[in-house]
């Protein structure tokens, strides 16, 4: 029987190499990415809290003077296989909502991540390149009645009110009153 | 024709106004800007019983809070077509178990969509009826060190702030 003429395509040595020579080697490198994809895992959040989460005050122990709000997207990248927000993603925001309250802490502590409305319409239309997530962060700012826990504070060196992009950051007082 | 446009239009609706994956964490205690607890005695003592899940509860739910002094809090969520919590919903019965009456300093939030989370997406996918509907998992994950409550030397003759009412005297 009469071999068949190459084609352009078996002609190439890339494409021979991988797709007729070596076909396990595909199935190898494919397993490859997906074991990595699994180890790393997707939309990653590695952000520190501030402080210390102490329970042994009681909500008799602390007085309210605000609230928080910290609200935040990020980026990530190739379904969520790239960009773990940095370590600081939410403690700055919170530091310099008390600092600026005057205040010791944040009682009632809520974390809420979701793929919103805007981020599935941006993962949609790039086909899951680009995939944002929305970070909320909200609580009560309070003053603390009993001593703190041996420890250097957590302080911010100095407060301002520009907010950073695709941050936004409000603290109000217990009458309602916008602050910054 | 017309009600099937109608009810693609609620369906999405309801999907864009939702937000996928929603994850809630209600952290209790309070969380204290005043000191990091550097200079606090580590708690090693044992978790409360219950705190860690083993076996199937673990795969399904999550391991709980596992560890000693260094604690991992793991919580797995299951959604309803991505959009309704259903099973575990919140982590705050991990919170509790790893705070205690105690402390928890060097906090961070660590959720992912984790490779646990892709293989139960999948196995799910391919059970009859229900992947059609319960698809999506989501892992919320902390990390913690649990530390003994002792007052701070210096702060022990610290006027309480309410009495006072001086943003000046709380440490900042």
């Amino acid at each position: 029987m009469r071999p068949h003429a190459p084609t352009s395509a078996e002609n190439n040595p890339v494409f021979s190499s991988i797709w007729q020579n070596r076909p396990g080697h595909i199935l190898a490198r494919l397993s490859l990415l997906g074991t990595i994809a699994l180890a790393s895992g997707c939309f990653t959040v590695n952000a520190d809290l501030p402080g210390t989460l102490r329970g042994d005050v009681a909500s008799t122990d602390t007085e309210r003077v605000g609230t928080l709000s910290v609200e935040k997207n990020h980026w990530f990248y190739v379904y969520g296989l790239i960009g773990e927000t940095p370590k600081d993603f939410f403690s700055t925001e919170i530091k310099k909502a008390v600092q600026q309250k005057g205040a010791d802490g944040v009682a009632n502590l809520s974390y809420q991540s979701e793929l919103g409305c805007m981020d599935l319409v941006i993962s949609g239309c790039t086909i899951g390149c680009v995939t944002p997530r929305s970070y909320t962060i909200t609580g009560d700012i309070v003053r603390i009645k009993k001593s703190p826990v041996p420890g250097k504070p957590a302080k911010v060196a100095t407060v301002d009110t520009d907010s950073d992009a695709g941050t936004s950051l409000l603290a109000t007082d217990v009458s309602g009153a916008q602050r910054f | 024709m017309s009600r099937s446009i109608v009810g693609a239009g609620c369906a999405l609706i309801i999907f864009t106004s939702s937000g996928c994956y929603h994850v809630t964490s209600k952290v209790p205690g309070v969380l204290d800007l005043r000191s990091d607890g550097a200079d606090s005695t580590v708690d090693s003592s044992p978790l409360p019983k219950g705190a860690t899940r083993e076996g199937f509860d673990a795969f399904a739910y999550g391991a709980g809070v596992t560890g000693a002094a260094d604690v991992l809090i793991e919580d797995r969520n299951h959604y309803v077509i991505d959009l309704v919590p259903i099973l575990n919903e919140s982590s705050t019965e991990e919170w509790k178990s790893a705070l205690g009456d105690g402390a928890l300093r060097n906090i961070a939030i660590t959720e992912q969509f984790g490779g646990m989370s892709v293989l139960l997406t999948l196995v799910k996918s391919c059970i009859p009826c229900v992947g059609g509907f319960t698809n999506g998992t989501w892992d919320f994950k902390a990390r913690a060190t649990r530390i003994q409550v002792t007052s701070s030397p210096r702060d022990e003759s610290m006027v309480p702030p309410a009495a006072t009412g001086d943003a000046s005297t709380l440490g900042y």
